[in-house]
């Protein structure tokens, strides 16, 4: 899957520390989200789109889509 | 020094208080853990010098034998804790370690058995053996650990 998870995340001046506090994971979670290595379970992806107001197509999308 | 004795203070669940008052504090799960397995290996060698001492009663013999199953039961359980603790990645990385630990036994178990019947090795019985068992599970699960982690950095 592909994300604007970084964008979102500099649109607010977070480090990923910051957003790792915000949403209760691992520093090493949030980037392992932003590079594509791991994809978040269904609750995870939830809580980041509710984090950012913005629905979880806006944020995820599977590869090959255009974002 | 310091350092180290807050660490063995951590480890005992004693704090030093300003009034030099023993306070309880939380440790952490993974700490504890250790200290159970600590505590199973020290009965281990405990029951062994004592069975080797004198003669006992079968019951006295069954308690002392598995008296370091028990401390090894709550470690389970606090390593259970500590996974249940982790975030999702966090969580994965460990369960794929714990496979890597526990497939990897297996195979070297399978492995060292079949020198054995083969008459390469002497052979061990599984109670000179069962040590090397924990042994090989914790390193793999550390190693295994370790590359799983590495996949997501």
């Amino acid at each position: 899957m592909k994300n604007r998870l970084r964008e979102l995340r500099a649109e607010q001046f977070w480090s990923q520390g910051d957003l790792a506090a915000r949403l209760g994971v691992s520093r090493q979670t949030v980037n392992a989200i932003e590079t594509g290595r791991y994809d978040p379970s269904l609750p995870l992806a939830f809580a980041i789109a509710r984090l950012f107001g913005r629905s979880i197509e806006d944020i995820f999308s599977p590869n090959g889509d255009s974002m | 020094m310091s350092s180290i004795l807050d660490r063995v203070s951590r480890l005992l669940y004693i704090d030093q208080h300003p009034y030099h008052v023993a306070v309880p504090m939380p440790v952490h799960p993974r700490h504890q853990a250790a200290l159970w397995a600590i505590v199973s290996a020290i009965l281990a060698l405990g029951a062994g010098a004592l069975l080797r001492s004198r003669e006992w009663s079968t019951a006295v013999r069954v308690v002392l034998s598995l008296g370091p199953v028990l401390p090894m039961v709550w470690y389970c359980v606090l390593a259970l804790r500590v996974i249940r603790q982790l975030d999702e990645l966090e969580a994965r990385i460990q369960l794929e370690g714990g496979l890597y630990g526990l497939l990897g036994t297996a195979l070297l178990t399978m492995a060292v058995g079949l020198l054995m019947k083969g008459g390469v090795v002497p052979p061990v019985t599984l109670a000179q053996g069962w040590p090397w068992l924990w042994i090989s599970t914790f390193l793999l699960w550390a190693v295994g650990s370790a590359m799983a982690g590495r996949r997501y950095r």
